[in-house]
């Protein structure tokens, strides 16, 4: 028998890549705001502002999405005896959380090495 | 549900099969066109597409030839243009996106076990519409007005002041329209998938071209919204003149490449991966061996569609945007590389673990493994911002895109072309012409793009209608157009072919000639199959021997007409458990006629004759609440019996039902739509924020605001109210009715108050571009508060017509949806239109 609402358990499925879309969207909203508004030199800190705000939005995407995975390899631990359906749902959803984590990560490498405005 | 014998005992009742046939027989003669049965629409769809295909194949011949030699004056600039924006256009508007769709509605009830697509007049709609409008918008072509600015249509190009004539306009509306065939085809799609599988095809059996057409349909859905306001806010500009992308008045040309490619990127993705899920069903068939890596290729197919909305600044690069915004997409465009070759790396190791027979569409996915993989290798380069800037508008871009395009999606179409025609068709096509039409097409295709690489590199910007002598470039044009036409002879040895081979028969057929392992090859008919399998593994015909016999003899499930009607099983989205049987609608004109009163508005309107325009709107429209009166048909017989003890229900309600979930989908598809338009908003006042508000305008009164907020709720309370009353004891309460009406005052006089605040502070929306997008805002939403009137004016009526009670309530259901969908919007138009500029204010 189905188990669980199937819009939740799609939305687990995908809540990594949604994840990684909402850090790509701010990640992008607040380069495009600080450039268009002339504060791509803002400091907070003394750490340059708009880097500093890509590495925090990456860092809580990481740990939001780290967690999901995190939850889905303890259900697969525990799971062991789950049904074939289950346990392809469970494996697709670590998988995808992993591919959002090496995403989320790898889009905010540019605010590492690439000047802010032109 | 366990995978237990065959439910039904034989013999089965004489009459069945025969009544049967009676309800899914097909209308003959000129009836034809009542015809909704997805068989029909399916092969009429993809003879179009491929008539399309043809089409702009033929323009891109005109053009090659007049690249061939330099200095040529076969063809002047002006009719260039309008090739060079036709082919692009037709390839990937009216081939490409509905022949992956029309595949699909052949195929995806056959490959689910399904007898039908939950909404096959839907189906019908959208491929009448598609045809109708697309011939219609071909024929520009020979009245010289046809669109002339490029196939992604930048303006200020288009804009009324350098293109004034009509040949811009029939590209906004007559594409425009086209896509709402796209977005029906696509909650067609999903609804089907994810409801109508066979009993036991859970998700982690479900066909790899099922998880792709799933995949593709949801990146519909969000993409397709963008260009579709994309050219709303176009054609305003042209009509209307409010100044989007005019930067004298605040406007920004920016603006529209952000919406294009936000949809025109993952379009090439829309593209390929339904044509990956061909491939992905191929390969196992003819190296004899299951697919490896099936979960690896079903997260691929996911990773690719999120990843894909990531790149489309890509596109951008020369633009001048900040240069660590091209970091974030040229990460994305690199990172999406990596499930695409996840992919072809699954293709390579299941033909590596079987033996593959080299038979045509074998050849064929063998073609798209080459020139896809180049095409790739050449998209990693232009993802890198500075190769882009090297490389843009020239025809290195050319060589990369049609090696992505012909290679990703027109190779694996002709795979499957020619692997699917036995199951529709008393004859296969020939294996020995297909070998020919195969290895014209691949070194055609390698013969006209490879040399491009070099043209491009060596300097020849692409869209120049000539060129001088002595650039280096002569030799590799001439090659090229050699390429083009072996391309050409390659795709009209295919036609001869089909015109010698193929003859329509579903109960006729050589049936599984390439002893594949999935459900499309079960024996069918017009019907589908003869009872509905319960399916154990992702190769049921491998895996179960005598299940082709058992579902021919009606052993399985559902194996007559339970209501006498059309019938389709209803299964639960993850486990395909079966909830309830559908009551499919058979043939009927409605579907047709608002098809054609709908091109004919959207047509009538492109060429300003505005009053016959009106008349076809309205007729449009009094077909679809025809077609609609007939929808609903409630539980007409006490549940069913489908076999082996199972009693379904033939109705119900809620989020089970398949009409709740087009409707979730539909406002999906609403929402994105909004969510565009305020992208916009806030980008306009990105590039102008001195002028938000603009100059003589002030902020509308923040009571007005409050005042609309406070009515979008009450009106949504309400219609909550209404559906509580008649979730009630009475089977009909009279509070329904009164509450649905009362309901629609605040809604209309939200949506008047917020108007009525605009006008008052002299907010002109052509004027600014700020006047512009509030305007565009307001209206939008008071779009969707006028269907909302519609819809329950519609609901009223069935009230009073007896058709609408506690149980028979799906109109009111999915009336109640956009309802509450509609107040919700109205209250962020209202908290953005009201609350943004004061907080931007302080920016």
């Amino acid at each position: 028998m189905e188990r669980s609402r199937p819009l939740f358990r799609f939305a687990e499925l995908f809540s990594g890549l949604l994840i990684w879309g909402a850090q790509f969207t701010l990640v992008y909203m607040v380069t495009s705001v600080a450039c268009g508004r002339g504060l791509g030199r803002a400091t907070v800190a003394s750490l340059p502002a708009v880097p500093a705000a890509i590495v925090a939005v990456t860092g809580l995407a990481l740990a939001a999405t780290g967690a999901l995975l995190g939850r889905e390899i303890a259900e697969a631990r525990r799971g062991a005896d789950a049904r074939p359906t289950d346990r392809f749902l469970n494996t697709t959803a670590i998988a995808l959380n992993g591919v959002s984590v090496l995403a989320i990560a790898y889009n905010a490498l540019p605010a590492l090495i690439v000047p802010l405005c032109p | 549900m366990t995978d237990a014998d065959p439910p039904n005992a034989l013999p089965r009742p004489p009459d069945e099969l025969g009544r049967l046939k009676d309800v899914w027989r097909s209308p003959r003669g000129w009836r034809f066109l009542s015809d909704v049965s997805n068989n029909v629409i399916g092969c009429l769809f993809i003879g179009t597409t491929v008539l399309f295909f043809v089409l702009a194949g033929i323009l891109a011949l005109m053009m090659r030839t007049q690249l061939a030699v330099p200095q040529n004056d076969l063809i002047g600039h002006d009719l260039y243009n309008q090739l060079f924006t036709m082919h692009g256009t037709i390839m990937m508007f009216l081939f490409a996106v509905p022949a992956v769709e029309a595949i699909a509605v052949l195929l995806l009830p056959a490959m689910l076990g399904s007898r039908e697509l939950p909404f096959p007049r839907l189906s019908a709609f959208a491929f009448w519409t598609y045809a109708i409008g697309g011939l219609a918008f071909f024929g520009t072509l020979f009245f010289g007005v046809a669109p002339n600015g490029g196939w992604f249509m930048y303006p200020p190009l288009t804009g009324k002041l350098y293109s004034p004539g009509d040949n811009a306009d029939w590209w906004l509306l007559g594409i425009g329209f086209i896509e709402i065939s796209a977005i029906a085809g696509a909650i067609e799609i999903i609804v089907g998938v994810m409801l109508m599988r066979s009993p036991g095809m859970s998700l982690d059996k479900m066909p790899v071209f099922a998880w792709a057409m799933l995949v593709f349909a949801v990146m519909i859905i969000v993409a397709f919204p963008a260009v579709i306001l994309a050219t709303t806010l176009l054609e305003l500009e042209r009509a209307f003149d409010w100044p989007f992308f005019l930067p004298e008045r605040g406007g920004d040309p920016l603006l529209w490449q952000h919406l294009f490619w936000f949809f025109g990127h993952p379009e090439v993705y829309i593209i390929f991966l339904p044509a990956a899920g061909m491939v992905s069903m191929i390969v196992p068939t003819m190296s004899g061996t299951p697919l490896v890596g099936y979960r690896l290729v079903v997260l691929a197919l996911i990773a690719t569609g999120f990843l894909s909305f990531g790149l489309w600044v890509h596109h951008m690069y020369a633009t001048g945007l900040p240069k660590m915004s091209l970091g974030f997409f040229s990460a994305a465009s690199s990172a999406v590389a990596i499930p695409s070759g996840i992919q072809v790396f699954a293709w390579i190791a299941t033909i590596a673990s079987g033996r593959m027979k080299l038979n045509t569409p074998a050849l064929f996915v063998l073609g798209f493994l080459f020139i896809f993989t180049l095409g790739g290798l050449t998209g990693v380069m232009v993802a890198v911002a500075p190769f882009d800037w090297v490389a843009h508008d020239t025809y290195f871009v050319v060589a990369h895109l049609h090696y992505v395009l012909i290679g990703g999606m027109v190779f694996p179409f002709f795979a499957g072309l020619y692997y699917w025609m036995p199951t529709t068709s008393r004859r296969a096509l020939s294996e020995r012409l297909g070998r020919w039409v195969f290895g014209l097409m691949f070194v055609g295709t390698n013969l006209a793009f490879f040399p491009m690489h070099i043209t491009g590199l060596i300097g020849m910007p692409r869209r120049v209608y000539t060129y001088p002598v002595g650039m280096g470039w002569d030799g590799l044009n001439l090659t090229s157009t050699v390429g083009a036409f072996m391309i050409a002879s390659g795709v009209l040895l295919f036609l001869i072919d089909v015109a010698r081979n193929f003859r329509f028969s579903f109960d006729d057929n050589p049936g599984d000639v390439w002893k594949a392992g999935t459900l499309e090859w079960l024996p069918n008919d017009t019907y589908g199959n003869r009872s509905i399998p319960f399916v154990r593994s992702r190769e049921p015909l491998w895996d179960q021997p005598n299940l082709a016999q058992e579902v021919e003899d009606g052993r399985w499930f559902l194996p007559g007409t339970t209501t006498g009607g059309r019938e389709a099983l209803a299964t639960s989205p993850i486990d395909a458990v079966p909830r309830y049987i559908i009551q499919v609608p058979g043939p009927g004109w409605p579907p047709f006629l608002s098809a054609v009163f709908t091109a004919a508005f959207f047509l009538l309107l492109t060429v300003k004759a505005l009053y016959p325009a009106y008349i076809f709107g309205a007729l449009a429209l009094g077909t679809m609440i025809w077609w609609l009166w007939q929808s609903d048909p409630g539980p007409t017989r006490p549940p069913a019996d489908i076999g082996g003890g199972i009693i379904l229900p033939v109705y119900v309600t809620g989020p089970t039902n398949h009409s709740w979930w087009a409707m979730v989908i539909l406002m999906v598809v609403s929402g994105m739509t909004y969510l565009c338009m305020i992208f916009s908003y806030l980008f306009l006042w990105l590039v102008n924020p001195s002028a938000w508000p603009s100059a003589g305008v002030s902020l509308p009164p923040g009571w007005a605001g409050i005042a609309g907020i406070a009515l979008y709720g009450l009106s949504s309370a309400l219609v909550w109210r209404a559906d509580r009353r008649l979730h009630g004891p009475e089977h009909r309460s009279r509070a329904v009715p009164i509450l649905l009406a009362t309901a629609l005052a605040p809604l209309l006089a939200a949506s008047g108050l917020d108007l009525w605040s605009e006008l008052s502070v002299g907010l002109e929306p052509t004027a600014s571009a700020y006047g512009a997008a509030v305007m565009t805002l307001v209206a939008l939403q008071a779009f969707f508060v006028a269907l909302i009137a519609l819809m329950a004016a519609f609901t009223l009526a069935r009230w009073w017509a007896g058709t609408l009670d506690r149980v028979r309530r799906s109109v009111f259901d999915n009336t109640m949806l956009l309802w509450h969908y509609t107040a919700a919007q109205g209250i962020v138009a209202l908290v953005v239109i009201h609350g943004f500029p004061r907080l931007a204010s302080g920016l």
